[in-house]
């Protein structure tokens, strides 16, 4: 069993929901070229404005009218969206853009064994995104396809006009006064081949599934874009954070129900001259909710200049990679944080520049300099061989006057091999030492060197 | 009030306990972690405090300080929370830090050291990481701690679960928000030449501001 879901208005619908100021006005969208209109809302319809009207026309109807341009590439990519929700529960989609989809019930018959259970599951599915549309069931494809669009609740009543076939074999068919597809399938096959051509035959064939369809199925897209056009121009950062927010939270939702985090955003702005301004935010940890991203995307904001007035956004996440969760005991109840660790480093790297912030880890090495290295921020330290060492190490040893110091432990000798490049062949004593002030410090006597110098502090 | 009993009073070793019975109650529910040193922790009624900041005012770094906040560190890393260093003076040497507790704990202790360019960042910095309840220690080291920021500071510590440090050069003695302020004056044994802390209390919980006796220099307590 086929479904066909027609979505004859998804792009108002969706721009709709995003500018929510849209719903009480007369909004359409029009092409380009010819100057027509191809998608409305319900005031507009109220005004008597229909599908195929001339622009002009739909001024005269109503005053107030809000025209949009009409992005082929819009739509497509919001069909794509759709149907990567919609495999949540069906695993066959095919995409018949620009203003609709198939499903495949077949495969799906175990999980949803009746086709209510599918209507259901589809409407579920569908909900959130507050479109309107209109369903044909039947065995095949194309059926199922003319259904949804004529919405007839029976094949024979279609009209012939939703025949997908030439506008001359249509003009054949009502001056043989045939109106409907019941009447037409009622006339002997080999009659209507011989009268009406090859076209019609094969037509028939395909919808009445003698001849298979060949469908292109669906894959559900591996990163997320989308763009949108804001409903007057932006002229400053915080008149982009509403419309900027509400695309975070499609990029969460699309994010969400692959478990997945993005590591990084891609902000276009496309500016009235043509030009786009691009914003990268990067997310060392990953990321994936809102609320976070818009903060991410506020700081990186306040640090750059506005530059011209901005009429779309564009969002583009990159790098998705799979979820890690943190693990938490049961016993130890809720945790009081208010964002994960990786949100937090993800602020700081942000804010304060990605080298300096970091994270302390130890080395398998004995040599003082060697034995602990930097590591990214939110690393574990690790285990250490190691004892009697000192808390503070200098950020570079400096070289002292030991007539100021007083040796108190030592020596304890390290020699490095040739072969290193920084500190290869070195020798040195280290020795607890005891400053004249009353603290404790770490020396070392460099034999190459022939100086002592501070490497550390013990208290 | 006899005279004795004033004396013991202002020596800190007696307090009054007319703050009545529920708060004595809130008191003992408190979760002081202990400086390592006994004089201390008894001065300050068991230790440092969560929620709270507390000011150390030195006149060097790396006279012990830093050993009064290793046993914040080990439950901090018991409890899964990370260690932050907001500029510290000097590199938090690693080896030294695994070696703070057994090694099957500290192995799995996050340290992350931050240093900002300025003191807005560095302000900035200790409040995002407060707010965001991830903190079990945080260690700031300012210059010059101004007023309002150590009242940003102290709100954003009230809502979080951290023990919170701010290290800092000798600062005048007026009030500021803080539950501790502790000034720690370095000397030195007239004999062996070995350095000597005195701390100095200007400020704490439930007691008046209080000098304890020399100390020698606390030790870094690791093996």
């Amino acid at each position: 069993m086929w479904l066909y879901v027609a979505l004859p208005h998804l792009q108002l619908e969706r721009m709709q929901v995003l500018h929510p100021d849209l719903q009480g006005q007369p909004a359409v969208l029009y092409t380009e070229q010819q100057q027509m209109v191809v998608q409305f809302n319900q005031t507009a319809q109220r005004q008597g404005i229909r599908v195929g009207m001339n622009l002009a026309d739909a001024w005269t109807l109503t005053e107030n009218l809000q025209p949009y341009l009409y992005r082929e590439s819009q739509q497509r990519a919001l069909l794509q969206h759709l149907a990567s929700d919609l495999y949540h529960a069906f695993a066959v989609i095919s995409l018949d853009p620009p203003l609709g989809l198939w499903l495949d019930t077949k495969p799906m018959q175990k999980l949803y064994p009746q086709l209510q259970h599918s209507l259901t599951q589809l409407e579920l599915q569908l909900q959130p995104w507050q479109v309107s549309y209109t369903l044909g069931a039947a065995k095949t494809p194309l059926l199922a396809k003319m259904l949804a669009q004529s919405g007839m609740q029976q094949s024979p009543d279609i009209p012939v006009d939703y025949l997908p076939c030439s506008p001359e074999l249509q003009k054949k068919l009502r001056r043989m006064g045939i109106q409907t597809l019941g009447a037409l399938q009622a006339i002997p096959r080999a009659l209507a081949g011989r009268r009406l051509g090859h076209e019609l035959v094969q037509l028939l064939a395909r919808i009445q599934g003698e001849q298979p369809e060949s469908l292109r199925y669906f894959r559900p897209p591996e990163w997320f874009t989308q763009r949108l056009p804001l409903l007057a121009e932006a002229t400053s950062w915080q008149a982009l954070s509403f419309p900027l927010k509400r695309l975070l939270q499609e990029l969460e939702h699309f994010l969400e129900s692959r478990q997945q985090q993005t590591r990084q955003l891609l902000l276009s702005f496309y500016h009235r001259d043509g030009s786009v301004s691009k914003l990268q935010v990067g997310l060392a940890h990953g990321g994936y909710q809102a609320e976070a991203l818009l903060r991410l995307c506020q700081l990186k904001m306040e640090s750059t200049q506005f530059l011209a007035p901005v009429l779309d956004i564009g969002l583009q996440a990159k790098q998705l990679q799979g979820r890690q969760h943190e693990s938490r005991d049961l016993l130890q109840g809720p945790s009081q944080a208010q964002k994960s660790l990786a949100q937090l480093l993800n602020e700081l790297q942000l804010r304060l520049g990605r080298q300096q912030v970091f994270g302390l880890q130890t080395a398998a090495e004995a040599f003082p300099d060697l034995s602990w290295q930097l590591a990214p921020a939110g690393a574990e330290l690790g285990r250490t061989e190691l004892i009697k060492r000192p808390p503070w190490l200098l950020e570079q040893s400096c070289p002292v006057d030991i007539r100021q110091w007083q040796l108190t432990r030592g020596p304890e000798r390290f020699a490095t091999p040739w072969w290193l490049r920084t500190y290869g062949g070195a020798t040195r004593d280290y020795w607890q030492a005891l400053h004249q002030d009353g603290r404790n410090g770490w020396l070392f006597y460099d034999y190459r060197q022939q100086h002592w110098y501070l490497q550390g502090w013990f208290n | 009030m006899s005279a004795p009993l004033q004396q013991l009073l202002e020596k800190g070793s007696l307090w009054r306990g007319h703050k009545g019975a529920a708060n004595a109650n809130a008191r003992e529910s408190l979760a002081y972690v202990s400086t390592g040193q006994v004089e201390l922790d008894q001065a300050l009624g068991g230790g440092w405090l969560p929620q709270r900041l507390h000011e150390i005012q030195l006149q060097q770094f790396f006279v012990g300080e830093l050993a009064l906040v290793a046993p914040a560190m080990v439950q901090a890393t018991q409890q899964q929370r990370s260690i932050f260093w907001l500029a510290p003076p000097a590199q938090p040497y690693a080896p030294a830090l695994a070696q703070l507790a057994e090694a099957s704990v500290m192995a799995q202790a996050q340290h992350i050291v931050l240093r900002p360019q300025r003191v807005t960042d560095t302000l900035w910095s200790a409040e995002t990481i407060l707010h965001s309840g991830q903190a079990g220690v945080l260690m700031v080291w300012l210059e010059e701690p101004s007023a309002i920021a150590i009242r940003r500071l102290h709100l954003a510590a009230a809502a979080s679960q951290a023990y919170v440090f701010v290290f800092s050069p000798w600062q005048p003695e007026e009030a500021r928000s803080y539950a501790t302020r502790l000034r720690i004056h370095l000397s030195q044994d007239s004999v062996s030449g070995y350095g000597q802390v005195q701390w100095q209390l200007l400020k704490r919980m439930g007691g008046w501001p209080l000098r304890l006796a020399r100390q020698p220099l606390p030790k870094w307590p690791s093996k």
